[in-house]
Protein backbone atom coordinates (compact mmCIF):
# COMPACT_ATOMS: atom_id res chain seq x y z
CA UNK A 1 0.00 0.00 0.00
CA UNK A 2 1.39 3.35 -1.04
CA UNK A 3 1.42 5.67 1.93
CA UNK A 4 3.98 8.09 0.57
CA UNK A 5 1.51 10.97 0.34
CA UNK A 6 1.07 11.15 4.14
CA UNK A 7 3.77 13.80 4.40
CA UNK A 8 1.66 16.69 5.65
CA UNK A 9 0.24 17.51 2.24
CA UNK A 10 -2.93 15.57 3.08
CA UNK A 11 -3.38 17.75 6.17
CA UNK A 12 -2.72 20.85 4.09
CA UNK A 13 -5.21 19.72 1.46
CA UNK A 14 -7.88 19.08 4.13
CA UNK A 15 -7.37 22.43 5.84
CA UNK A 16 -7.39 24.29 2.52
CA UNK A 17 -10.54 22.48 1.40
CA UNK A 18 -12.38 23.33 4.62
CA UNK A 19 -11.33 26.98 4.45
CA UNK A 20 -12.35 27.09 0.80
CA UNK A 21 -15.76 25.52 1.50
CA UNK A 22 -16.26 28.00 4.34
CA UNK A 23 -15.62 30.98 2.07
CA UNK A 24 -17.87 29.51 -0.65
CA UNK A 25 -20.69 29.10 1.89
CA UNK A 26 -20.20 32.74 2.90
CA UNK A 27 -20.45 33.75 -0.77
CA UNK A 28 -23.66 31.76 -1.17
CA UNK A 29 -25.44 32.63 2.06
CA UNK A 30 -24.24 36.02 3.28
CA UNK A 31 -27.16 38.47 3.02
CA UNK A 32 -24.93 41.44 2.19
CA UNK A 33 -23.50 41.20 -1.37
CA UNK A 34 -20.49 43.32 -0.39
CA UNK A 35 -19.39 40.80 2.24
CA UNK A 36 -20.09 38.01 -0.24
CA UNK A 37 -17.73 39.71 -2.69
CA UNK A 38 -15.01 40.04 -0.04
CA UNK A 39 -15.45 36.34 0.84
CA UNK A 40 -15.08 35.57 -2.86
CA UNK A 41 -11.75 37.42 -2.90
CA UNK A 42 -10.57 35.32 0.07
CA UNK A 43 -11.81 32.18 -1.70
CA UNK A 44 -9.80 33.11 -4.80
CA UNK A 45 -6.68 33.43 -2.66
CA UNK A 46 -7.21 29.92 -1.21
CA UNK A 47 -7.71 28.63 -4.75
CA UNK A 48 -4.41 30.17 -5.79
CA UNK A 49 -2.76 28.25 -2.93
CA UNK A 50 -4.13 25.08 -4.58
CA UNK A 51 -2.46 26.11 -7.84
CA UNK A 52 0.76 26.76 -5.93
CA UNK A 53 0.59 23.31 -4.36
CA UNK A 54 0.31 21.53 -7.70
CA UNK A 55 3.26 23.50 -9.03
CA UNK A 56 1.61 26.10 -11.26
CA UNK A 57 3.00 29.24 -9.64
CA UNK A 58 2.29 31.26 -12.78
CA UNK A 59 -1.42 30.46 -12.57
CA UNK A 60 -1.53 31.30 -8.87
CA UNK A 61 -0.01 34.69 -9.59
CA UNK A 62 -2.47 35.34 -12.42
CA UNK A 63 -5.37 34.29 -10.21
CA UNK A 64 -4.47 36.86 -7.58
CA UNK A 65 -3.53 39.62 -10.03
CA UNK A 66 -6.43 39.33 -12.46
CA UNK A 67 -9.28 37.85 -10.46
CA UNK A 68 -8.75 39.13 -6.94
CA UNK A 69 -6.97 42.29 -8.05
CA UNK A 70 -8.82 43.47 -11.13
CA UNK A 71 -12.20 41.78 -11.64
CA UNK A 72 -13.30 41.78 -8.01
CA UNK A 73 -12.18 45.37 -7.46
CA UNK A 74 -14.41 46.31 -10.41
CA UNK A 75 -17.31 44.39 -8.81
CA UNK A 76 -16.80 46.04 -5.42
CA UNK A 77 -16.43 49.48 -7.02
CA UNK A 78 -19.76 49.10 -8.87
CA UNK A 79 -21.45 47.75 -5.72
CA UNK A 80 -20.31 50.71 -3.67
CA UNK A 81 -21.31 53.10 -6.46
CA UNK A 82 -24.84 51.69 -6.58
CA UNK A 83 -25.16 51.44 -2.78
CA UNK A 84 -26.23 47.81 -2.43
CA UNK A 85 -28.64 46.60 0.21
CA UNK A 86 -28.84 43.29 2.03
CA UNK A 87 -30.73 40.43 0.39
CA UNK A 88 -33.32 39.40 2.98
CA UNK A 89 -34.59 36.29 1.22
CA UNK A 90 -31.24 34.55 1.18
CA UNK A 91 -31.94 32.06 3.96
CA UNK A 92 -35.07 30.67 2.36
CA UNK A 93 -34.12 27.09 1.75
CA UNK A 94 -35.81 25.23 -1.08
CA UNK A 95 -35.67 21.46 -1.54
CA UNK A 96 -36.64 21.94 -5.19
CA UNK A 97 -33.23 23.43 -5.96
CA UNK A 98 -31.41 20.57 -4.24
CA UNK A 99 -33.37 18.10 -6.38
CA UNK A 100 -32.27 20.03 -9.47
CA UNK A 101 -28.66 19.31 -8.56
CA UNK A 102 -29.15 15.58 -7.97
CA UNK A 103 -29.31 14.54 -11.67
CA UNK A 104 -26.07 16.46 -12.29
CA UNK A 105 -24.38 14.57 -9.45
CA UNK A 106 -25.67 11.29 -10.88
CA UNK A 107 -24.26 12.10 -14.33
CA UNK A 108 -20.89 12.91 -12.78
CA UNK A 109 -20.96 9.65 -10.80
CA UNK A 110 -21.58 7.67 -13.99
CA UNK A 111 -19.12 9.54 -16.22
CA UNK A 112 -16.18 9.86 -13.79
CA UNK A 113 -14.96 6.19 -14.02
CA UNK A 114 -14.98 6.50 -17.82
CA UNK A 115 -12.96 9.71 -17.62
CA UNK A 116 -10.63 8.18 -15.07
CA UNK A 117 -9.97 5.05 -17.16
CA UNK A 118 -9.49 7.22 -20.23
CA UNK A 119 -5.90 7.93 -19.21
CA UNK A 120 -4.96 4.27 -19.74
CA UNK A 121 -6.14 4.39 -23.35
CA UNK A 122 -4.85 7.83 -24.20
CA UNK A 123 -1.35 8.15 -25.60
CA UNK A 124 -0.07 11.35 -24.07
CA UNK A 125 3.23 13.00 -24.89
CA UNK A 126 4.03 14.96 -21.73
CA UNK A 127 5.16 18.58 -21.94
CA UNK A 128 6.93 18.46 -18.57
CA UNK A 129 8.03 16.04 -15.88
CA UNK A 130 7.18 16.03 -12.18
CA UNK A 131 10.82 16.79 -11.37
CA UNK A 132 10.61 19.97 -13.45
CA UNK A 133 7.41 20.84 -11.65
CA UNK A 134 9.11 20.37 -8.28
CA UNK A 135 12.13 22.54 -9.01
CA UNK A 136 10.23 25.30 -10.84
CA UNK A 137 11.71 24.66 -14.29
CA UNK A 138 8.21 24.29 -15.70
CA UNK A 139 7.68 28.07 -15.64
CA UNK A 140 10.15 28.50 -18.49
CA UNK A 141 8.34 25.80 -20.44
CA UNK A 142 5.01 27.57 -19.84
CA UNK A 143 6.51 30.79 -21.21
CA UNK A 144 7.79 29.02 -24.33
CA UNK A 145 4.50 27.17 -24.76
CA UNK A 146 2.41 30.33 -24.44
CA UNK A 147 4.46 33.00 -26.14
CA UNK A 148 5.95 30.98 -29.00
CA UNK A 149 3.80 27.97 -29.75
CA UNK A 150 0.36 29.46 -29.07
CA UNK A 151 0.97 33.13 -29.72
CA UNK A 152 -2.28 33.53 -31.67
CA UNK A 153 -4.34 32.64 -28.58
CA UNK A 154 -2.83 35.62 -26.81
CA UNK A 155 -3.40 37.86 -29.77
CA UNK A 156 -7.09 36.87 -29.92
CA UNK A 157 -7.44 37.37 -26.15
CA UNK A 158 -6.06 40.88 -26.54
CA UNK A 159 -8.55 41.62 -29.32
CA UNK A 160 -11.36 40.20 -27.15
CA UNK A 161 -10.39 42.43 -24.22
CA UNK A 162 -10.22 45.45 -26.53
CA UNK A 163 -13.70 44.70 -27.91
CA UNK A 164 -14.96 44.27 -24.33
CA UNK A 165 -13.62 47.70 -23.38
CA UNK A 166 -15.27 49.30 -26.43
CA UNK A 167 -18.62 47.62 -25.61
CA UNK A 168 -18.42 48.74 -21.97
CA UNK A 169 -17.59 52.30 -23.04
CA UNK A 170 -20.50 52.28 -25.48
CA UNK A 171 -22.86 51.01 -22.80
CA UNK A 172 -21.84 53.41 -20.07
CA UNK A 173 -21.41 56.61 -22.06
CA UNK A 174 -24.98 56.84 -23.33
CA UNK A 175 -26.71 60.13 -22.67
CA UNK A 176 -29.67 60.31 -20.34
CA UNK A 177 -33.04 60.57 -22.09
CA UNK A 178 -35.11 63.69 -21.36
CA UNK A 179 -38.65 62.93 -20.29
CA UNK B 1 5.86 21.00 -0.47
CA UNK B 2 3.78 19.99 -3.48
CA UNK B 3 0.72 17.77 -3.60
CA UNK B 4 1.36 14.15 -4.46
CA UNK B 5 -0.06 13.03 -7.87
CA UNK B 6 -2.48 10.79 -5.97
CA UNK B 7 -4.35 13.96 -4.97
CA UNK B 8 -5.78 14.46 -8.44
CA UNK B 9 -9.07 12.58 -7.75
CA UNK B 10 -9.43 14.59 -4.52
CA UNK B 11 -8.99 17.79 -6.51
CA UNK B 12 -11.55 16.70 -9.10
CA UNK B 13 -14.18 15.84 -6.49
CA UNK B 14 -13.41 19.09 -4.67
CA UNK B 15 -13.86 21.12 -7.85
CA UNK B 16 -17.09 19.29 -8.67
CA UNK B 17 -18.53 20.11 -5.22
CA UNK B 18 -17.49 23.74 -5.70
CA UNK B 19 -19.21 23.76 -9.10
CA UNK B 20 -22.41 22.40 -7.56
CA UNK B 21 -22.26 25.02 -4.79
CA UNK B 22 -21.91 27.75 -7.41
CA UNK B 23 -24.84 26.34 -9.35
CA UNK B 24 -26.96 26.19 -6.20
CA UNK B 25 -26.17 29.84 -5.46
CA UNK B 26 -26.96 30.82 -9.04
CA UNK B 27 -30.35 29.13 -8.81
CA UNK B 28 -31.34 30.39 -5.39
CA UNK B 29 -30.00 33.94 -5.01
CA UNK B 30 -32.02 36.77 -6.51
CA UNK B 31 -29.41 39.51 -6.41
CA UNK B 32 -27.84 40.03 -9.84
CA UNK B 33 -24.38 40.59 -8.43
CA UNK B 34 -24.31 37.43 -6.31
CA UNK B 35 -25.53 35.52 -9.37
CA UNK B 36 -22.52 36.94 -11.19
CA UNK B 37 -20.18 35.88 -8.38
CA UNK B 38 -21.71 32.37 -8.39
CA UNK B 39 -20.96 32.17 -12.13
CA UNK B 40 -17.36 33.07 -11.31
CA UNK B 41 -17.31 30.31 -8.66
CA UNK B 42 -18.41 27.82 -11.34
CA UNK B 43 -15.77 29.05 -13.81
CA UNK B 44 -13.06 28.76 -11.16
CA UNK B 45 -14.19 25.25 -10.18
CA UNK B 46 -13.82 24.27 -13.85
CA UNK B 47 -10.40 25.92 -13.90
CA UNK B 48 -9.30 23.85 -10.91
CA UNK B 49 -10.44 20.63 -12.63
CA UNK B 50 -8.51 21.66 -15.76
CA UNK B 51 -5.40 22.31 -13.66
CA UNK B 52 -5.77 18.90 -12.00
CA UNK B 53 -6.03 17.15 -15.38
CA UNK B 54 -3.10 19.17 -16.70
CA UNK B 55 -1.07 18.07 -13.67
CA UNK B 56 -2.03 14.44 -14.11
CA UNK B 57 -1.31 14.18 -17.83
CA UNK B 58 1.69 16.54 -17.56
CA UNK B 59 0.33 18.72 -20.36
CA UNK B 60 0.40 22.49 -20.63
CA UNK B 61 -2.76 22.74 -22.76
CA UNK B 62 -4.89 22.86 -19.61
CA UNK B 63 -2.91 25.82 -18.28
CA UNK B 64 -3.37 27.62 -21.60
CA UNK B 65 -7.12 26.97 -21.43
CA UNK B 66 -7.26 28.31 -17.87
CA UNK B 67 -5.50 31.48 -18.95
CA UNK B 68 -7.96 31.90 -21.83
CA UNK B 69 -10.89 31.36 -19.45
CA UNK B 70 -9.55 33.97 -17.03
CA UNK B 71 -9.39 36.46 -19.93
CA UNK B 72 -12.92 35.59 -21.05
CA UNK B 73 -14.17 35.95 -17.45
CA UNK B 74 -12.60 39.42 -17.32
CA UNK B 75 -14.38 40.46 -20.52
CA UNK B 76 -17.64 38.96 -19.23
CA UNK B 77 -17.35 40.92 -15.99
CA UNK B 78 -16.67 44.19 -17.82
CA UNK B 79 -19.58 43.79 -20.26
CA UNK B 80 -21.97 42.41 -17.59
CA UNK B 81 -21.25 45.20 -15.14
CA UNK B 82 -21.60 47.73 -17.97
CA UNK B 83 -25.05 46.30 -18.74
CA UNK B 84 -26.05 46.47 -15.06
CA UNK B 85 -24.84 50.07 -14.88
CA UNK B 86 -26.88 50.90 -18.00
CA UNK B 87 -29.94 49.25 -16.49
CA UNK B 88 -29.49 51.30 -13.33
CA UNK B 89 -29.02 54.46 -15.36
CA UNK B 90 -32.15 53.93 -17.47
CA UNK B 91 -34.59 52.60 -14.90
CA UNK B 92 -33.15 53.94 -11.61
CA UNK B 93 -33.67 50.45 -10.18
CA UNK B 94 -30.81 48.90 -8.25
CA UNK B 95 -30.33 45.51 -9.93
CA UNK B 96 -28.02 44.31 -7.16
CA UNK B 97 -30.75 44.41 -4.56
CA UNK B 98 -33.87 42.28 -5.12
CA UNK B 99 -37.13 44.21 -5.41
Amino acid sequence: MDLSFFDGSLLLFSVLSFVSFGFTLLVLFHPNPLYAAFSFVAWLITLSVFYLQIGFEYLAMLQILIYAGAIMVLFIFIMMLLNTKADRDVWQFSLKNIFTLLPLGGIFWMVSPILWNFKNELKVFPDFTFTELQNGAVQEKIATFFYEKHFLVFESLGVLLFVGIIIALGLTSQKEEKN
Amino acid sequence: MHFHPTFVPHLLVFSFILFLMGLYGFLTRRSALVNFICLEVMINAGNLALAAFSYQYQLLSGVLLIFTLIGIAAVEAVVGLGLIWLLHHKTRVNPFSPS
